[in-house]
């Protein structure tokens, strides 16, 4: 295993700005409209329960990254097939922020750039910190992470003279769409925490990384629930489910000032951070698979991504409705939910007999 | 689609060295070169505009017939 460390500042900073992905601009549990705030405290306590699950299963596994505790449970050769599902579901996971990315910067700041210009700035950046290594990605995040709060804080106070905080009335009219939208939160922001596995066993405490993971749930959850409830009371629930991107709107309605690129800008740092953790990860799951170093293969699948992204939501209509279907929550749940719980009870037992047979040979 | 084509060799020909200086170049330029070769395959179909249906295509028809596709 590499030496490479990691404080856990900076699995805590990393972690804040990869949930922070692509959700400031926009937030999945808008769905819920006036309830969105509602929404996102449910959806924060789930993220809560199956982080904590995930990293349990990290500390159980004694600082084996992803690929070797699914080889740990299921064997060598399953193994390695079960680890395609991760890798593509990483990818998976770049390409919707990828394209995100680069369609809301194309439909709102750049609209005369060509988008692939955009794709190929952002794979770069990523491709470049990906190959330089956990301990750069880590201090990069400590520099640009604290921007994230800073910048949400500047354009909430500059909006809260023309906040009208009625928006929130009347309450819990209709519970399943703030169901189905705390679900959407859990599986689109705080579950991808499972690509973290291939970072914890670098970090240089177990004992932090709890403590870290969960204030860097805390912060994320809060920062969705100041700008669910900031856009809400700003646009209006009847008006924010025809808004594609709130956040955006919401600041260019602050008077006399533009400080909207404050909004592309978290988007710029939280969309990196998520890519480029992506594309460390499928990098290194790979590698390992064929036993080969891990930095060749970087810039190769940034390509890869680039093209997947063209293809698979040719436009921003594509990639909208796809975001909006159920397909996007049904193929998260295996590698998010299903193939962790999956892990954690085989874990679990292998330790046990593992114990047991200890205690009989020294008895 | 020579645009695609120039882009990928421009690519491959600033990761050459790094391949080949691979202590296991072997398998390196291996993967590799199926990962840039699926790519460069997927981005010439893309230029001429003969693309297949793309995989989140047909999961949302998939998902349609099935009465899980949209809210």
């Amino acid at each position: 295993m590499s030496k490479v460390k990691l404080s856990n500042f900076q699995l805590a900073v990393i972690a804040i700005g990869y949930f922070h992905g692509s959700t400031t601009i926009s937030n999945p549990a808008i769905g819920a409209k006036r309830d969105a705030w509602i929404a996102v405290i449910l959806g924060t306590l789930g993220g809560f329960i199956v982080i904590t699950m995930q990293l349990y299963l990290s500390k159980i596994s004694k600082g084996k990254n992803l690929l070797e505790i699914i080889e740990f449970c299921f064997g060598k050769t399953t193994g390695k097939i079960l680890c395609l599902i991760y890798i593509l579901y990483f990818m998976h996971n770049a390409i919707l922020d990828t394209k995100a990315f680069s369609e809301f910067m194309v439909t709102v700041s750049y609209p005369e750039t060509p988008i692939i210009v955009i794709v190929l700035v952002l794979i770069i950046i990523a491709v470049y910190a990906a190959r330089s290594g956990l301990s750069v990605i880590g201090k990069s995040c400590e520099v640009l992470v604290p921007l994230l709060p800073l910048a949400i804080a500047i354009v909430t106070l500059s909006l809260l003279k023309v906040t009208d905080f009625t928006g929130f009335k009347p309450i819990l009219l209709e519970i399943p769409p703030v169901i189905k939208s705390s679900f959407d939160l859990v599986s689109s922001v705080f579950a991808d925490f499972i690509v973290f596995l291939m970072i914890l066993p670098y970090t240089n405490s177990e004992k932090g990384r709890f403590k870290a993971t969960y204030w860097a749930t805390g912060i994320s959850g809060l920062i969705l629930l100041v700008i669910s409830s900031r856009n809400l009371q700003i646009i209006g629930p009847a008006l924010i489910e025809y808004v594609r991107y709130p956040s955006h709107i919401a600041a260019q309605l602050i008077p006399t000032i533009s400080i909207d690129p404050l909004v592309d800008m978290n988007l710029l740092i939280g969309g990196v951070i998520k890519v480029l953790v992506s594309l460390y990860a499928i990098s290194k799951i790979t590698a390992e698979i064929f036993h080969i170093e891990y930095k060749p293969l970087v810039p190769a699948f940034g390509l890869l991504i680039i093209v997947l992204s063209f293809w698979a939501f040719p436009d921003a209509m594509e990639l909208y409705s796809w975001e909006h279907s159920m397909g996007e929550t049904l193929i998260s749940i295996p590698p998010q939910l299903l193939l962790p719980i999956i892990l954690l009870i085989i874990s679990l037992i292998k330790n046990k007999r593992e114990q047991n047979g200890q205690k009989s040979q020294s008895a | 689609m020579l645009k695609v084509i120039i882009g990928i060799l421009i690519l491959v020909l600033l990761n050459l060295k790094e391949l080949i200086t691979s202590p296991s170049k072997g398998k390196v330029m291996g993967v590799y070169f199926v990962i840039v070769g699926i790519s460069l395959i997927l981005g010439i179909l893309l230029s001429i505009k003969k693309a297949p249906p793309s995989p989140y295509e047909i999961i949302m028809v998939i998902f349609n017939n099935m009465g899980l596709g949209d809210e």
